[in-house]
């Protein structure tokens, strides 16, 4: 055993136990510690810690780097995109220190579609923050050049921001992966090859278990089609309730579907035009017993003014497309929409223009509603979706400043300006952090505008309004300086 | 020596006003590094926006402008550029204060957004009151060697008495802890080392009783503790020893074994001694916090002299503030002078001015050369610690998930454990060798900043 190993052995245990025995040593080391040990007047504590000492002193004295030849690293590849320009690698760092990740993100799209890179020794805080952030990772990895993939192949964190095969990744994630990896992978067959997603499911369908059927089911939805009919059909039998839900609930969508057409069946026993006017009549309830089935609900007791027929009328409208109407009631839209409007069957429609994703008829109604739907946020165009916001600001502000948020185009200046107005008369409702991450959306054109003009008198905190105002201006004024950056600034 | 003091007295004055009309230029980076903690940086970088200044104005030597507070009145915050010295009419304990870190960050990023102008009288008061310290600190140095005052250090036979008598207890509190078997201290309690630690305070040697506090803060839960707390165990009975036998030992060493046990020297002593005129490159700042006292650790290397040198600096938050701002990854024209020591390292600054320089050095060709530079320091300081050294060719590399640096010649030494820029290590250098200043000993290493195709860059 070495000399050193074994002095450390035996102060472990004590030198009350043992005295520590002698040391093997070289030639000049060894006579020296003999002259220790030799030495009457140290006892054993004193023969340990001198030993030592002369152990120590000798050991890093000859201290040698280590020769590991299996060392090594494979250098990064050299970029082949331009490193962005130092002015804007400013504005980065001031969005970071801001802490907003919508203008971070928004930053990472100005750079790859300039055609840039990110400079290498910021990638280890930009990778760190997509890793804790999923919308971070594809824009940051549009512009982390070789190096940060490089450096995501080193550090297992960061795998995440790895770009490899889609293939292999695909398919390990669907055999091995965990039920949301599971579920990410058959979406991404399905966005290309809804035949070879819908296969895939029908392979491993046998041996899963309901929760995750269902949950599987559930990617289905994208590229959802007529080649789905008879495979959900077919699910509607299966034991699970959840699993039965899914399935109607996929069908239900399906325009060609036997339960849509049974659906609209019943709709042309109850709605009818006659002379140029349109009538309707009550259902003939009960309605056949796989209507109740495949999820359309009677009447609840605590329901009040409405009668059962009107109720599940409402519901079979709004499971149909909206454009049957006008092949069966031989109008054009903006009259069956006035008409079934004021027979009371507009927000039914909206429901069914969402469902079957009809762009024109959630134009319509939006235009024309006097009625604020909160869920139509998603699905509408931005043009006809920002006018139909400003209607309601005012009254729906929260609401609508929440829907507004998950927007992808930025707000107008008009827009802005009233939300501005909604959040001065109720400072306490939000913060800074609310507001970072709707940077992206905010105007830089806001900057210039005469507050006055849109604050008009209306009574409003102002100290409360003004201490968020110069922190949000400040927060636009960013954004200002990187768009200016990344529009006038050449890469390195 | 009067005559010589004086003479130096006024080469430094001089020097320092040509240098002081050269204007200096700093990066954002290294402005931050300058500043106290994460929290001032943060502050610094919110208020680096003109549009939270009242007024603002630069000349050659100085910044200063007014902003806004919660105050009534706004603070008024001056740099001077030339010795990179702040003050702020701010009440804030920390320094720099964020107002000094937010005026000298706009000046980093566009410094002509900053108006050039003649300074204010409250800026050229403070400027000239600088001035007026510096000349007196020159005289009082000048009267303190004339009249016989500077001397190395006091008469202490009283305490070294009771040092002698701190080591002896130590002695037999070592002496037990080896009889009884390290094995037992992982379930000793704190009261164990507080006991021991305080004795060699009230003996007045409160270097030696840092060490038992150092051997107190081993993680008794990580493998292969046993190594490095022997190492500090033997260290401390070399240090104690040594103090035992001090007239035995060459008279560098002495003072080394002194200043371990906790002796301190006075500062106009040291800035007394002969010093080297050098371009300070400053290549690295390390922080350390232990029982509310900051401790800044700056790293220096002479372009011309190759010599290194290690400034301390010690202040306790919200309580003192420190009496230098370095900005590392930036140079200064300055005086130094070392400790007293064997093999010094730990220096001084007498006098120093901003400066600017490419940040180019002369480094060693392999680990070869820096174990062999160790070897040549254990000759004459069995006890000795951190050191810089600028090493050519380095590169990362990782083994059984363990990462070491690799010269020219495939040999390697481990990074430290405790090295926390990795990753950015690794984005700079991308997998290529390069020149790397490193701070460290034996075989434990911690890159500083690395030389990316000649460019300094600060880790």
């Amino acid at each position: 055993m070495e000399s050193w190993q074994l002095l450390i052995n035996t102060a472990l245990l004590g030198t009350g136990r043992q005295a520590l025995p002698e040391l093997q040593a070289s030639d000049a080391l060894y006579d020296a510690l003999l002259h220790i040990r030799q030495d009457t007047e140290n006892d054993r504590e004193e023969v340990l810690l001198k030993s030592g000492a002369l152990l120590m002193n000798f050991r890093q004295a000859g201290m040698m780097p280590l020769v590991l030849p299996e060392a090594t690293i494979t250098a990064c590849l050299p970029e082949s995109k331009p490193y962005c320009h130092p002015d804007a690698v400013g504005s980065l760092t001031q969005v970071l220190t801001l802490g907003s990740i919508a203008l971070t993100r928004l930053w990472m799209e100005h750079c790859a579609n300039a055609g840039c890179i990110v400079p290498a020794r910021l990638l280890p805080l930009l990778l760190e923050e997509a890793k804790g952030n999923r919308k971070l990772r594809e824009p940051l990895m549009a512009c982390y050049g070789n190096r940060g993939q490089w450096l995501s192949q080193l550090n297992p964190d960061w795998q995440a921001m790895l770009a490899t095969e889609t293939t292999t990744i695909e398919e390990d994630a669907w055999t091995t992966g965990t039920l949301s990896q599971r579920s990410e992978a058959l979406t991404k067959v399905r966005v290309t090859n809804p035949e070879e997603g819908l296969q895939m499911l029908m392979d491993i369908w046998k041996q899963e278990n309901a929760a995750t059927k269902a949950e599987l089911m559930d990617c289905l939805r994208t590229g959802l089609s007529a080649a789905d009919i008879a495979w959900l059909q077919e699910a509607t039998t299966e034991k699970s309730l959840k699993v039965k839900e899914k399935a109607w609930k996929l069908l239900r969508r399906l325009p060609l579907s036997n339960i849509v057409q049974t659906y609209w069946q019943l709709i042309k026993t109850a709605i009818q035009a006659v002379d140029g006017q349109l009538i309707t009549s009550d259902l003939a309830l009960p309605l056949p017993a796989e209507v109740y089935q495949s999820g359309i609900d009677k009447l609840p007791p605590s329901a009040i003014n409405m009668t059962d027929e009107t109720y599940q009328l409402q519901q079979l409208v709004a499971h149909v497309p909206c454009s049957f109407f006008t092949t069966y009631l031989e109008q054009d839209m903006s009259t069956c929409l006035q008409w079934l409007t004021a027979a009371g069957f507009e927000e039914s429609l909206l429901t069914a223009a969402i469902r079957f994703e009809e762009e024109a008829w959630i134009i319509a109604i939006l235009e024309n509603t006097h009625t604020f739907y909160p869920d139509v946020f998603h699905h509408a165009p931005p043009k006809v979706l920002e006018a139909y916001a400003l209607r309601f600001v005012e009254k729906e502000g929260s609401g609508v400043i929440l829907r507004m948020g998950a927007a992808k185009e930025e707000w107008g200046i008009t827009f802005t300006q009233q939300v501005f107005r909604f959040v001065a008369m109720h400072p306490y409702s939000y913060n800074m952090n609310f507001f970072l991450e709707l940077a992206h959306l905010l105007p830089i054109a806001i900057l210039e505008s005469d507050e006055k003009s849109y604050f008009g008198d209306i009574l409003y905190n102002q100290q409360a309004w003004k201490n968020l105002r110069d922190k949000l201006f400040e927060l636009i004024r960013c954004k200002a300086i990187m768009l200016q950056h990344f529009h006038s600034s050449t890469p390195q | 020596m009067r005559s010589e003091v004086r003479h130096l007295s006024n080469i430094n004055l001089i020097t320092n006003r040509i240098l002081s009309l050269m204007p200096i230029s700093m990066t954002e980076e290294q402005v931050l590094a300058s500043a106290p903690d994460d929290a001032s940086r943060k502050s610094g970088r919110d208020l680096a926006n003109l549009q939270k200044w009242v007024s603002t104005g630069r000349s050659e030597t100085a910044l200063w402008g007014a902003c806004k507070g919660s105050g009534s009145k706004p603070y008024q915050t001056q740099v001077d550029l030339s010795q990179l010295a702040f003050k702020c009419s701010c009440p804030s304990r920390k320094f720099p204060c964020k107002h000094g870190l937010g005026l000298l960050l706009i000046y980093s990023r566009q410094p002509n957004t900053i108006p050039e102008e003649s300074s204010p009288e409250w800026v050229n008061e403070w400027l000239s009151k600088r001035q007026v310290t510096a000349e007196k600190k020159a005289e009082k140095l000048e009267e303190a060697v004339a009249s016989g005052n500077v001397t190395a250090r006091k008469n202490t036979a009283a305490r070294e008495s009771k040092v002698s008598e701190g080591i002896a207890d130590l002695h037999k509190w070592l002496k037990d802890m080896i009889r009884n078997g390290l094995l037992q201290l992982p379930e000793k309690k704190s009261a164990y080392w507080d006991t021991t630690s305080r004795r060699l305070i009230d003996a007045q040697a409160p270097g030696l009783a840092a060490m038992v506090r150092n051997l107190a803060e081993t993680n008794f839960y990580t493998e292969g503790w046993q190594q490095d707390f022997m190492h500090q165990l033997l260290r401390l009975y070399v240090t104690s020893e040594g103090y035992n036998h001090l007239e035995d030992l060459p008279e560098t060493l002495q003072e080394d074994i002194r200043q371990l046990c906790g002796f301190t020297i006075s500062q106009d002593y040291l800035k007394s001694l002969p010093g080297i005129h050098d371009n300070w490159l400053i290549l690295g700042k390390q922080v350390s916090e232990q029982d509310k006292l900051t401790t800044e650790r700056y790293w220096l290397y002479g372009e011309s002299s190759h010599r290194t040198a290690l400034i301390l600096q010690f202040y306790t938050k919200q309580v003192t503030t420190p009496a230098l701002t370095l900005s590392p990854g930036t140079a200064i024209k300055a005086e130094l002078a070392w400790y007293p020591s064997a093999h010094p390292l730990r220096a001084v600054i007498k006098e120093h001015r901003s400066s600017w320089s490419p940040m180019q050095a002369k480094g060693m060709h392999s680990w070869m050369e820096v174990v062999q530079a160790q070897t040549a320091i254990s000759q004459v300081q069995p006890v000795f610690h951190d050191q810089l050294y600028i090493v050519e060719q380095l590169l990362p590399v990782q083994y059984q998930g363990r990462w070491y640096l690799s010269d020219s010649a495939q040999q390697l030494m481990p990074l430290k454990p405790s090295f926390n820029k990795l990753w950015k290590l690794l984005a700079v250098t991308g997998g290529q060798p390069m020149t790397m200043a490193v701070t460290g000993c034996l075989q434990q290493y911690e890159p500083l900043g690395v030389w990316d195709h000649s460019h300094y860059q600060l880790l």
